[in-house]
């Protein structure tokens, strides 16, 4: 090997082990600062935290109790509803911590029905405080910005005006979630913080058309318990919807179809998108609320296949009449 | 043993060059660039990684503010959002959007001055061609609404304006249900086509529709994917009402006769794939090539003339489906001459 000249100097042990030093000191910081960079979630940003779920809610004990009343003042049919199924203290009792998981998944306003109407959560704060309730929550994780959401739904001023308390979706409200038997909803980021220390959980949402999914009722809404980049479920929407009714197992359900979107969801947009079906339909069973419930949007159960994925899943059963539903 | 092992390496370190250094020292030089850029890339979210489509085109500079009407102000910022971001403001309705060539989403609220309770927002969709515009004007029209002039697609509703315009498709939705608000809306469309004006859509296909007995609102442009089959697209179809009957009629022109008779012919394998290759014999010889497929009870009637595929999709009532055909194909044809 040719040598260049001047570089010839022997080198003597002192010199050796200075050299080594430095190294190995160099080797070392190439590994530090390696550790530095490594990654170790990799790009999907794998959370190490240990994952929750969603506690059971669900009243077996109370039995399995529909209600299907007609009428067009969402007051008065939620009343009589809890009342057909042997009255909301028959649920809620004193002391209990609820949460009212809303849809107010756009800033849009009450006559569009996109959003849970705020007279009917306004009523339903009450009728559970009444019923001795210590604590009502009422929460969503909306599409759009959620202060705005909360505004101009009017679901803000309505929880306000009963004393509930509202929680806005914050960064540390997310804890990571898999579904127990799901293949889809696996490590994903769900609305935890209003959850934890409550005893009860009641779901409130409308009847929609959605583009879709092909509605939007009862078990699409704990789709708004879902945070990250949601959107993607839409591409197997109906299993999502399904692996939905897995994670939540609710108290109750509250079906909203007083008025119906029928085109153009779920953001509608004109007034001629919606129809008056003058219903409220209130369940302990959420599969069986939107195996009726598909019945505003003139749809069956064939015609929504996430309603029989989730009957399958054992969420419930699409055979609503065998609730032996009080129908007034 | 080991003294003479030391003894060795210290040959080698003997070998060191000042030309050995400086390579040394450009390749931990280029090592620390590549380190720096791995640092400052790791925060900035490359949508390429997740699949997502990213926009290849120019967006348009698009401003809102100023064409409030009068009486009415900002109420929030405007918001604008692309391919990635539109579920964020639309959710599961994005996707209409997404297959007709949407580009990007830019929304405002107005409020008036003097009633807090009165405000709309104004959703402006860039869909980069008057065609996709009008197709998801079309896929959206509202049945039982008002006709408006002010461009050529556009009616209101009793709370909501909505037109399109060149590559725009625009909504204008208020909260409250009040005609003056309507008024107000429409004033402020007039005032977006004046800042904006857009070369109109070009859609001569709607000249094959039959006017008579033709249910103007129905007149869609479906862009893909048409009645489930992936191949075929740019259809335009029409409800006519005959005989009592509600029948969906479609065209589509294609680029020559023969595209025209392939898409034919594939669509009639499609049908197999459900019924089968057994085909009705028309009751009517006047359409030469006529495709009568029964489909568990409907009726999937089409022919090819010219470069022109034409049919009637999912007819209840045979007879009535086959009439509609005929008026089709001879509204065609005079338009061939």
């Amino acid at each position: 090997m040719n040598t260049v000249k001047g570089n010839e100097d022997k080198i003597d042990r002192r010199g050796f082990i200075k050299r080594m030093t430095k190294a190995g000191m160099s080797i070392a910081g190439a590994c530090a600062l390696g550790y530095f960079f490594h990654d170790p979630t990799g790009p999907t940003g794998i959370s190490e935290q240990p994952l929750v779920s969603v506690p059971d809610f669900s009243m077996p004990q109370a039995g399995k109790k529909m209600a299907i009343i007609r009428g067009s003042s969402r007051t008065e049919t939620l009343t009589k509803a809890f009342e057909a199924i042997g009255g909301i203290e028959s649920f809620i009792k004193k002391g209990d911590r609820v949460l009212l998981k809303v849809n107010a998944a756009f800033a849009s306003p009450p006559i569009l029905s996109a959003t849970t109407h705020p007279e009917l959560i306004a009523r339903c704060v009450e009728l559970c405080y009444r019923a001795g309730a210590e604590e009502v929550r009422v929460t969503d994780n909306p599409i759009n910005d959620p202060a705005t959401c909360f505004r101009l739904t009017g679901i803000e001023s309505a929880v306000k005006s009963e004393g509930g308390k509202l929680l806005f979706p914050k960064n540390d409200f997310f804890s990571r979630t898999s579904v127990q038997g799901g293949t889809l909803i696996r490590n994903w980021p769900l609305l935890f913080k209003p959850l934890e220390g409550i005893t009860k959980l009641i779901g409130i949402s409308p009847i929609k058309d959605h583009q879709r999914s092909g509605a939007s009722m009862a078990m699409k809404n704990w789709y708004g318990l879902l945070g990250g980049q949601r959107n993607i479920f839409h591409q197997d929407i109906h299993n999502t919807i399904k692996e939905l009714s897995m994670m939540v197992r609710p108290t109750l359900v509250i079906l909203d179809g007083t008025t119906t979107m029928m085109t153009n969801g779920p953001t509608g947009g004109a007034l001629s998108d919606l129809r008056n079906t003058d219903t409220m339909i209130v369940s302990t069973d959420q599969v069986a609320a939107d195996a009726f419930g598909c019945s505003m949007l003139n749809k069956t159960v064939k015609d929504l296949p996430f309603i029989s994925k989730a009957a399958e899943a054992g969420s419930g059963t699409t055979d609503y009449e065998s609730l032996k539903p009080v129908i007034i | 043993m080991i003294a003479k092992s030391v003894s060795s390496l210290m040959q080698t370190i003997r070998r060191f060059t000042s030309l050995e250094s400086v390579i040394s020292i450009s390749i931990l030089s280029l090592l620390i660039i590549v380190g720096v850029m791995i640092f400052y890339q790791q925060f900035r979210y490359d949508e390429k990684i997740f699949n997502i489509p990213v926009m290849q085109y120019g967006i348009r500079a698009i401003e809102i503010a100023g064409l409030e009407p009068e009486g009415f102000e900002p109420m929030s910022d405007r918001e604008s959002f692309d391919q990635a971001t539109l579920s964020d403001k639309i959710d599961g309705k994005a996707d209409l959007y997404l297959e007709a060539g949407f580009i990007q989403l830019i929304t405002g609220r107005f409020i008036s001055r003097s009633d807090p309770a009165n405000w709309f927002e104004f959703y402006l969709y860039d869909m980069e061609l008057p065609r996709n515009a009008f197709s998801v004007y079309s896929m959206q029209k509202r049945e039982n609404v008002t006709d408006q002039d002010f461009t050529e697609f556009a009616y209101s509703t009793e709370n909501a304006v909505f037109f399109a315009n060149g590559n725009y498709y625009v909504e204008i939705i208020a909260a409250l249900e009040d005609a003056s608000i309507v008024r107000d809306m429409i004033s402020m469309s007039k005032n977006f086509i004046a800042r904006y004006p857009e070369t109109p859509a070009e859609l001569p296909e709607l000249a094959y529709l039959p006017s008579e007995n033709l249910n103007i609102e129905t007149i869609s442009l479906i862009l893909k994917n048409g009645f489930g089959y992936k191949d075929f697209n740019n259809i335009f179809t029409g409800t006519y009402t005959l005989d009592g009957h509600k029948i969906l009629a479609f065209v589509s022109l294609r680029e020559s006769a023969e595209q025209a008779e392939s898409l034919a012919a594939s669509y009639d394998n499609f049908i197999s794939e459900f019924v089968g290759p057994e085909r009705l014999k028309p009751d009517t010889d006047k359409i030469p090539g006529l495709t009568v497929a029964d489909i568990f009870g409907e009726y999937e009637i089409f022919f090819v003339k010219g470069d022109v595929i034409a049919g009637i999709h999912s007819a209840q009532d045979r007879n009535a489906g086959e009439q509609m055909a005929l008026k089709l194909y001879k509204k065609i044809s005079e338009l061939e001459k």
